[in-house]
C-alpha cells in the first residue's frame, strides 16, 4: 500500500471517532503548548534582563564587598565592609588602573522620608554625579547633584517619581525641604517613572551625594559598591585584573581565594542572569514534558483500544491482501498523525498565548517585552510529538500487525 | 509457469489447535483436489471442520501437517508477505457476515483489495466501478453499507472479491445471513461467475439447496471426508436474478 493510501486510511480511522481523537490529542496539545509558552516567555524574559543589563554599558565593572561564600560556614563572606576610602584612592591612581575612565562609590540605606505630614519609606542611594550618566537618568524637573555637592557633603536630594507623588502629590517639590531620617534635604531634582518591570527601579529612591549619606545619614566609612567604567569594552577584562591586583595589594591579600571583594563585569552579570533564566526555562520545560509523557501514554491506551475494536477490520484487510507492514504503517501513521496534529495545535496555541502575554506585559508593566517566536522550541515540539506517536503508537501497531488473519476475522 | 489442471491439491491435511493441555483436532486427514473451473460445495455439521478447511484452502490459516499445493505452488514454503500477496491476487473471499467497512462507500469497499495490489492507481476507479456494475449495484455506487439490504451487502462483497480478477473464490456460508430470496439471488450470481466466467468456486454451506448449485459436494464429518459426490440434478442460475 502506498503512503498516500495509508494516509487516507489512517485519516478515515481518526475522523470516524472525532471526539475520541480530539480528547486523545488533548494531552499532547497541553504538553506542547506549555513547552512552547515556557520557552517563548523564557526567551523574552532573558532578552529583557540582558537588554537592561547591557543598557548599563558593557564597559561597566562593579566591585562588591565580600566574596561568594565557598560553603555554608563561609556565609559571613557575603557581608563585608571591606571597601573603604583608601581603596578608592588606590583605584584612582593611574599607575594601578590605567584604563579607568570614571569611578563611583555608592552606599545604600533605607529610611523614612517626610514632608509636612506626609511620610514614605524610601531607599537611600548615595552616589556621585556620575550616577546620572551610568544609569541614563534625566531629571524631569530640576537637575542632578554635582561633583561640588559630593565634595561639600551638601544636603541635596534627587527623588524618584513615587517619592515625589507620595510626599508632594501634585505640588512641585523643587527647592522644598524634606526630612530623611530626621535630617533636612533640599530637593533639587525629580526623576521620571522608570516603570515597575524595570531591573533598576528608581521610583521609590532618593539619591543623595554618597559623602553626605556616609557622614550624616548612615554613619559608615565603607562603600556598598564601587562602580568603574573603562574607556571602551576591550579594556574591561584587563581592567578587572588591574582592579583585583590593586585591591589585593591594598588589603594585603596574597591568596586570591581569600579575597574580601568581588569584581563583576556587566558581561559576568549578563552571563549569570542568562544562565539563571535558561536553567529556570529548562526546568519548566522539564515539568511541562511530564504532561507530554502522560499524553503519550494516553495515545498508547487509545491506540490499544482502537486495535482491539478493529480486530475484525484488521482480519479483513489481511484476508484481502494487506501485509503485516501495511497494517503496521496504518496504525503507526494514525498515532503519529494524532500526535503531530496535537503538536501543531500546541505550537500555535503556545505561540499565540506567548504573544498575548508579551503584549499584556508590555502594556501592563510598561516594559519593552518582545515576543519571540521559539523556532527551536517549535521544531523541538513537533519532532518530540511525532516521536511520541512513533514510540507510544509503535507497540499497539505491532500488536495489530502480528495478528493472524483468521483469528482476527473470527474475533467477536 | 506450467499450467496446472488442479488449482487445489491437498494431501493428508491436518489441523489441530492446542490450548493448554488439550489439543483439538479440527481436520484429521483430508486429501482431495479441485480442478480449475470447478464449483465445489463443502458441507457438514458444525464442528466437522468445514470452516477450518476453507480457511486453510483460502490461505488464511496454516495446516499443522500435510501438503497443500495452491495453483501448483507449495504454500508451506511461503512467507507471511507472500501469502498476503497470493490472497490479494489469486483469491477472492465472500464471508457470511459480509465484512464491509462501515462508513465507507460501496465503491471504496470494492476498491479496498486494489490498494494492497500492484495495480496502478489510475485503474482502481474503473476496475472498482466495473466490479460494482457486474453485480448489478451500479446505482448504489456511493451508498454506505448501512444503507443497503443484506443481499446487496453480499453482492458488494462479491464485487470486492472479483475486483482483482482472482481465479478462485472462497465463499463461507454466503447465504447464511440472508433471507431465502436474497440467498437465491446471491447464489445465482456466484453460479454465474462459475458458469459464464469459468471461475473456480469453493463454498461451504449447511443448506443442501445452496450446495446443489455446485457440481460436486464434499461432506465432512469429524475432520474427515465422509463423501465426495457429483451433484446429479444441479440447480441452474435463477434467470430472474441474473442479468
Amino acid at each position: 500500500m502506498n503512503l498516500k493510501h495509508t494516509f487516507k486510511t489512517s485519516m478515515v480511522g481518526l475522523t470516524t471517532n472525532r471526539s475520541r481523537s480530539f480528547l486523545t490529542i488533548l494531552g499532547i496539545v497541553i504538553g506542547i503548548t506549555a513547552i512552547i509558552l515556557v520557552i517563548s516567555l523564557g526567551g523574552g524574559a532573558q532578552q529583557l534582563i540582558l537588554g537592561q543589563v547591557q543598557g548599563l554599558g558593557t564597559n561597566t565593572i562593579a566591585i562588591i564587598p565580600g566574596r561568594e561564600p565557598s560553603g555554608p560556614s563561609d556565609i559571613s563572606a557575603l557581608y563585608s565592609d571591606s571597601l573603604k576610602q583608601k581603596d578608592l584612592v588606590a583605584l584612582q591612581n593611574k599607575a594601578n588602573v590605567p584604563d579607568l575612565k570614571s569611578i563611583m562609590p555608592t552606599v545604600l540605606g533605607g529610611g523614612t522620608a517626610s514632608y509636612n505630614s506626609n511620610a514614605y519609606q524610601v531607599s537611600v542611594f548615595g552616589a556621585t554625579d556620575f550616577m546620572a550618566e551610568i544609569f541614563d537618568l534625566h531629571p524631569d524637573r530640576g537637575a542632578f547633584f554635582t561633583n561640588d555637592d559630593v565634595l561639600s557633603r551638601n544636603d541635596v536630594v534627587v527623588i524618584g517619581s513615587k517619592v515625589a507623588e507620595k510626599l508632594f502629590g501634585n505640588d512641585n517639590p523643587i527647592d522644598q525641604k524634606i526630612k530623611i531620617k530626621g535630617r533636612n534635604f533640599k530637593v533639587i531634582g525629580t526623576l521620571p517613572s522608570t516603570g515597575g518591570g524595570s531591573l533598576f527601579n528608581f521610583d521609590a529612591m532618593t539619591l543623595i551625594p554618597y559623602t553626605t549619606a556616609q557622614e550624616y545619614l548612615l554613619g559608615i566609612k565603607y562603600f556598598s559598591r564601587i562602580i568603574i567604567q573603562t574607556q571602551n569594552d576591550s579594556q574591561v577584562a584587563a581592567t578587572a585584573v588591574d582592579i583585583t591586583r590593586t585591591l589585593e595589594e591594598s588589603h594585603n591579600i596574597t591568596d586570591p581565594t581569600k579575597d574580601d571583594f568581588t569584581v563583576q563585569t556587566q558581561q559576568d552579570l549578563a552571563n549569570r542572569l542568562g544562565t539563571i533564566t535558561s536553567a529556570l526555562t529548562w526546568f519548566l520545560v522539564a515539568v511541562a514534558s511530564i504532561a507530554l509523557f502522560v499524553g503519550g501514554v494516553g495515545i498508547m491506551n487509545i491506540m490499544l483500544v482502537s486495535v482491539t475494536e478493529r480486530t475484525r477490520e484488521i482480519g479483513l484487510r489481511k484476508a484481502l491482501g494487506a501485509t503485516d507492514r501495511d497494517i503496521l504503517s496504518q496504525f503507526l501513521l494514525e498515532a503519529v498523525l494524532l500526535t503531530a496534529i496535537g503538536g501543531i495545535v500546541g505550537v500555535i496555541l503556545g505561540a499565540g498565548l506567548a504573544f498575548i502575554i508579551a503584549i499584556g506585559l508590555s502594556k501592563g508593566l510598561g516594559v519593552n517585552w518582545t515576543f519571540i517566536f521559539p523556532w527551536g522550541g517549535a521544531i523541538l515540539g513537533l519532532s518530540v510529538s511525532a516521536l511520541i506517536g512513533l514510540v507510544f503508537g509503535g507497540y499497539p501497531a505491532k500488536q495489530a500487525a502480528k495478528k493472524s488473519p483468521i483469528e482476527a476475522l473470527r474475533y467477536e | 509457469m506450467a499450467v496446472h489442471e488442479n488449482i487445489i491439491e491437498v494431501k493428508n491435511l491436518k489441523k489441530s489447535y492446542s490450548e493448554g493441555d488439550t489439543t483439538t483436532v479440527a481436520l484429521a486427514s483430508v486429501t482431495f483436489n479441485v480442478r480449475k473451473g470447478e464449483f465445489v460445495a463443502i458441507m457438514g455439521p458444525s464442528g466437522s471442520g468445514k470452516s477450518t478447511l476453507l480457511h486453510v484452502l483460502g490461505l488464511l490459516d496454516e495446516p499443522t501437517s500435510g501438503s497443500y499445493y495452491f495453483n501448483g505452488k507449495n504454500i508451506s514454503a511461503y512467507t507471511r508477505d507472500q501469502l498476503a500477496d497470493l490472497r490479494n491476487r489469486e483469491v477472492g473471499f465472500v464471508f457470511q457476515s459480509f465484512n464491509l467497512l462501515p462508513r465507507t462507500s460501496v465503491l471504496e469497499n470494492v476498491k479496498l483489495p486494489l490498494s494492497y495490489s500492484k495495480v496502478p492507481e489510475a485503474e482502481w476507479d474503473a476496475r472498482g466501478r466495473a466490479a460494482v456494475e457486474s453485480v448489478g449495484l451500479g446505482h448504489r455506487m456511493d451508498h454506505e453499507p448501512s444503507e443497503l439490504s443484506g443481499g446487496e451487502k453480499q453482492r458488494v462483497a462479491i464485487a470486492r472479491a472479483l475486483v482483482n480478477n482472482p481465479e478462485i473464490i472462497f465463499a463461507d456460508e454466503p447465504t447464511g445471513n440472508l433471507d431465502s430470496k436474497s440467498g437465491k439471488n446471491v447464489m445465482s450470481l456466484i453460479q454465474k461467475l462459475n458458469i459464464t466466467e469459468g471461475r473456480t468456486i469453493v463454498l461451504i454451506t449447511h443448506e443442501t439447496a445452496t450446495a446443489e448449485h455446485a457440481e460436486r459436494i464434499i461432506r465432512l464429518m469429524d475432520g474427515e471426508i465422509e463423501s465426495d459426490k457429483k451433484v446429479v440434478n444441479r440447480l441452474t442460475p435463477d434467470a430472474e436474478y441474473v442479468k
